[in-house]
């Protein structure tokens, strides 16, 4: 139970919490918003960072830069999957962007001689090597854990410091978010997620609103990565299954669909949901491996998520005249 | 330039085996009032998704205020001037009965993302206008008391008040209605009826509208348009079309009876 | 084969969403948990097949008229709406998966038959697996499309499958005929399931989503709503996924990226004839 105070376990559940409170902000924007059944975003996750991974590896490009071609990288994408699939129904578009995320999880899988295949970004640089992309990233996080040693002393660790930097990025993009969907932008977004035929009677046009929120939720999808890349120092096809959708999904339905900062909100349940059974360590939890632990998890969380849709649909923040669940 | 704003010409719209618009052709004069009439599943409805591009149009052509809008988008049809209501209303019930209006106006630059950013404050000025205009309509149809409420919390009256209104905020150059009078007490109608009125008088809107109401027809219109079964069976000014053989037998002849019709109602 | 394993998972899935309006992404963990019941079973009658398959179609059916009651029901009953019942049906693909992981553990099993004897039919060679379940799938597949084209609750089936609301006007008992789909749904589920056990010389609990879009891929080129869609639709698949791989097809697409032609085959559906071979257009 002592580890239940190690500020360092909980610094890292709060960058996990940070960097999925960004990825699922993009969800929102895509699903809270226009009404995008999006199955497939782990899929930006993984754009974001397997194209910095390979630019700074394969081509030597700089991180800084890697990065931003990263997130420019998503909206190509998002405009691959949306062209073919944005005018489908409901559940077909859950569908085909699930075999979407899963087409780039397979390309990664099979393609090592571009993604390193399943043993993931160690292996880009090639056998033998173990390739390395985030130098530049960890040479900035140390410089800032240095300023911020002084200030306060032990608690200034490296997963300390990156909390603070995936937060502040987290909260400006709500922030920004938030702008965008208090616009007129964000009413006719509103309008199309409710009644499509009405807004486009009255001159919008559906199809490329639909594609701009599906583009600026990849972006946010592509960030999500990005950090996600930096935190681990590595990553593999592995990290980009589809629970992962899953789980951004049950977080903006925990914090209720259409409330930006019930995002925040359900990332922090979720990933304290998620780590928390580690704690489950006293009777009678305390009889079970890890790996049944780890089940337990799932099983808690798919319990939680059945719940959630019988009983308060939608979410914790949300309020039942808005709830765009139904 | 003919004075016709909207021409139809054959327009064909099957749904499995059934021809549910068949040959359809009239045009609408710059500035009137027509009626489209007809008993229930005569295709008015569908005719109205057809122009108004909802539904890919398979055979036939459109045209509006000289333009070919054949194969135009929904979004297209709107932009050049047409602007349709629903039969039920489809408003936006999330938000408010004012910002349902604020989504109609049209030239706002905020709604574009990249103008969004970089021309805020013409965004924000637009704004102001598109309030005002809104704060005319909301009175106009007495809506004010309500206008801050969600447009979930509406009666159906007030729905379709509302859906009316938000087809008045942007310039139109020519609206289609659905059944504005359906479901709506006779007081609400007759005032629905002088807003048609004043629109067409103020705005030289000009107006095509399906309605079952007839004698409203009647007195509304300067043309009705007859359908059945698809097809446009007879157009004239109404008095003509209210003595017609073929409009009679098709309401008549589905059990139905013409209401106010020189001949006396038959059933047989 | 495998077109006959995602025609009975199809069928499932179909019904479930043409009726219900349920996109069952439980189905693949729902084989899975048949693959596995069937595994108990056939342990608990000394090895023997047949009970073994027969107690996991039972088992399978129980739990997925179980799960209507306790989850469907309920949440129809609130007028849940299609984002809902597919977030309630992840997380019952969650529960039941990692159920199985915890129960049966994370290793590959295998069903007791033997792995390394080679049955040669002309110029294919099966395994025992093979061998086994292709006859089986074959006589169940006709089966099921008598059932359905004959008997009575096999036509209320595709009545409700038709048209809901028509149906239910015509007396036909709606809620009874929906526990009825979910037993169908869940018995060829659990059939399928020990078939694909027999099939894969070894499996784990993730072969359920494994099957999935492929299911869902089978679905829609044989047209939601459709059982006999279904049915063709998978068998089709299968082959498309088995011959893609043949030299003889433009260089043949290499192995790995079968399940990816299925996924193709799913996009490429969706857009260009979205109603499947036999669906009925739906209008908006």
């Amino acid at each position: 139970m002592s580890a239940l105070f190690d500020a360092g376990f909980w610094s890292f559940v709060a960058v996990t919490a940070g960097v999925f409170t960004i990825m699922s902000l993009g969800l929102q924007l895509q699903f809270g918003y226009a009404g995008l059944l999006n199955f497939g975003h782990v899929a930006f996750m993984a754009i974001g960072g397997y194209t910095m991974a390979i630019l700074v590896v394969k081509l030597g490009v700089s991180l800084w830069l890697a990065a931003l071609i990263a997130l420019l990288a998503a909206v190509p994408f998002s405009l691959l999957l949306g062209l073919p699939t944005l005018r489908l129904r409901g559940d077909y578009l859950a569908m085909t962007t699930l075999a979407f995320s899963e087409i780039v999880r397979f390309v990664a899988v099979n393609e090592e001689g571009l993604t390193g295949g399943s043993q993931g970004t160690i292996n880009l640089a090639g056998v033998g090597t173990a390739a390395s992309y985030n130098q530049e990233w960890l040479d900035v996080i140390e410089t800032l854990r240095g300023w911020l040693e002084p200030l306060l002393g032990e608690l200034a660790s490296r997963d300390f410091t990156m909390m603070l930097v995936v937060w502040a990025v987290a909260i400006l993009a709500i922030l920004v978010i938030q702008h965008l969907v208090r616009s007129p932008w964000g009413r006719v977004l509103k309008a199309i997620r409710e009644e499509e035929d009405a807004a486009a009677v009255l001159g919008k046009n559906v199809f490329w609103y639909k594609q701009q929120a599906l583009a600026i939720g990849a972006v946010l999808g592509a960030l999500a990565g990005l950090f996600h890349a930096f935190q681990f120092s590595f990553f593999s096809p592995a990290d980009f299954v589809p629970l992962v959708t899953f789980f951004a999904w049950m977080i903006i339905i925990l914090g209720g669909t259409a409330r930006n900062w019930g995002v925040p909100l359900g990332a922090i349940i979720f990933s304290i949901l998620f780590a928390g059974t580690r704690f489950l360590d006293f009777a009678p939890f305390s009889l079970l491996e890890s790996d049944e632990r780890a089940y337990l998890r799932m099983i808690i969380i798919g319990m939680v998520l059945m719940v959630l849709m019988v009983f308060r649909p939608q979410g914790i923040l949300g309020k039942r005249e808005e709830m765009v669940l139904e | 330039m003919s004075s016709s704003l909207l021409q139809i010409e054959g327009l064909v719209k099957h749904f499995g085996g059934l021809r549910a618009v068949d040959e359809a052709t009239f045009d609408v004069e710059r500035g009137s009032i027509t009626g489209l009439i007809g008993p229930n599943g005569a295709g008015k409805t569908t005719l109205f998704d057809l122009i108004s591009g909802l539904m890919p149009r398979e055979q036939g052509t459109v045209f509006f205020d000289g333009r070919d809008m054949t194969g135009a988008a929904p979004h297209e049809v709107a932009g050049a001037g047409l602007i349709r209501t629903f039969q039920q209303p489809r408003i936006i019930t999330r938000m408010s009965v004012r910002e349902n209006l604020h989504l109609a106006a049209t030239d706002q630059p905020g709604e574009r993302l990249w103008s969004l950013l970089v021309k805020w404050r013409a965004s924000r000025e637009r704004e102001a206008d598109v309030a005002e205009r809104a704060d005319d309509l909301l009175d106009l149809f007495e809506l004010t008391r309500v206008a801050d409420d969600y447009a979930g919390t509406l009666s159906g009256g007030q729905r379709k008040l509302l859906e009316f209104a938000r087809a008045l905020m942007p310039d139109t150059t020519m609206l289609l209605l659905d059944e504005p009078l359906a479901g709506v007490n006779p007081t609400l109608a007759r005032r629905l009826e002088d807003l048609i009125h004043r629109a067409r008088q103020e705005r030289d809107l000009t107006v095509l509208l399906i309605e079952h109401d007839l004698p409203a027809v009647m007195r509304l219109s300067d043309r009705v348009i007859v359908m059945s079964e698809g097809r446009v069976i007879a157009t004239g000014d109404p008095e003509e079309v209210r003595r017609d053989e073929t409009v009679l037998d098709a309401y008549i002849g589905r059990g139905g009876a013409l209401p106010g019709a020189a001949g006396g109602n038959h059933r047989e | 084969m495998t077109g006959s394993i995602l025609a009975m998972g199809g069928v499932g899935v179909t019904l479930v969403l043409g009726v219900l309006r349920l996109l069952h992404v439980a189905h693949g963990d729902m084989l899975a948990f048949g693959t596995y019941a069937g595994l108990g079973f056939v342990a608990v009658f000394g090895n023997n097949l047949v009970l073994g398959t027969v107690g996991a179609i039972f088992a399978t059916a129980l739990l997925a008229v179980a799960l209507d009651y306790v989850l469907w029901r309920p949440l129809r009953q609130k007028q849940a709406g299609l984002v809902s019942l597919l977030l309630a049906s992840i997380g019952l693909a969650l529960v039941l998966r990692h159920v199985i992981f915890w129960v049966a553990g994370a290793p590959p099993r295998q069903y007791p038959i033997d792995l390394l004897a080679v049955f040669e039919l002309g110029p294919v060679r099966l395994s025992q697996g093979q061998a086994i379940a292709l006859p089986v799938a074959a006589i169940s597949i006709l089966l099921v499309g008598w059932l359905f084209a004959r008997t009575n609750a096999g036509k209320r089936i595709r009545a409700l499958s038709d048209d809901l609301s028509l149906a239910a006007v015509a007396g036909i008992d709606v809620n009874n005929t929906i526990v009825l789909i979910w037993a169908v749904s869940g018995a060829l589920a659990g059939l399928a399931g020990v078939l694909q056990g027999l099939v894969q010389n070894s499996f784990n609990p993730n072969l359920g989503f494994q099957l999935l879009l492929p299911i869902f891929a089978a679905v829609i080129l044989g047209g939601i709503g459709s059982v006999y869609g279904a049915l063709v639709g998978g068998l089709i698949l299968g082959l498309t996924m088995e011959l893609s791989t043949w030299e003889v097809l433009l260089g043949g697409v290499p192995p790995n990226y079968k399940q990816v032609v299925a996924f193709a085959v799913l996009i490429v559906m969706l857009i260009i004839r979205p109603q499947g071979l036999f669906g009925k257009v739906r209008l908006r």
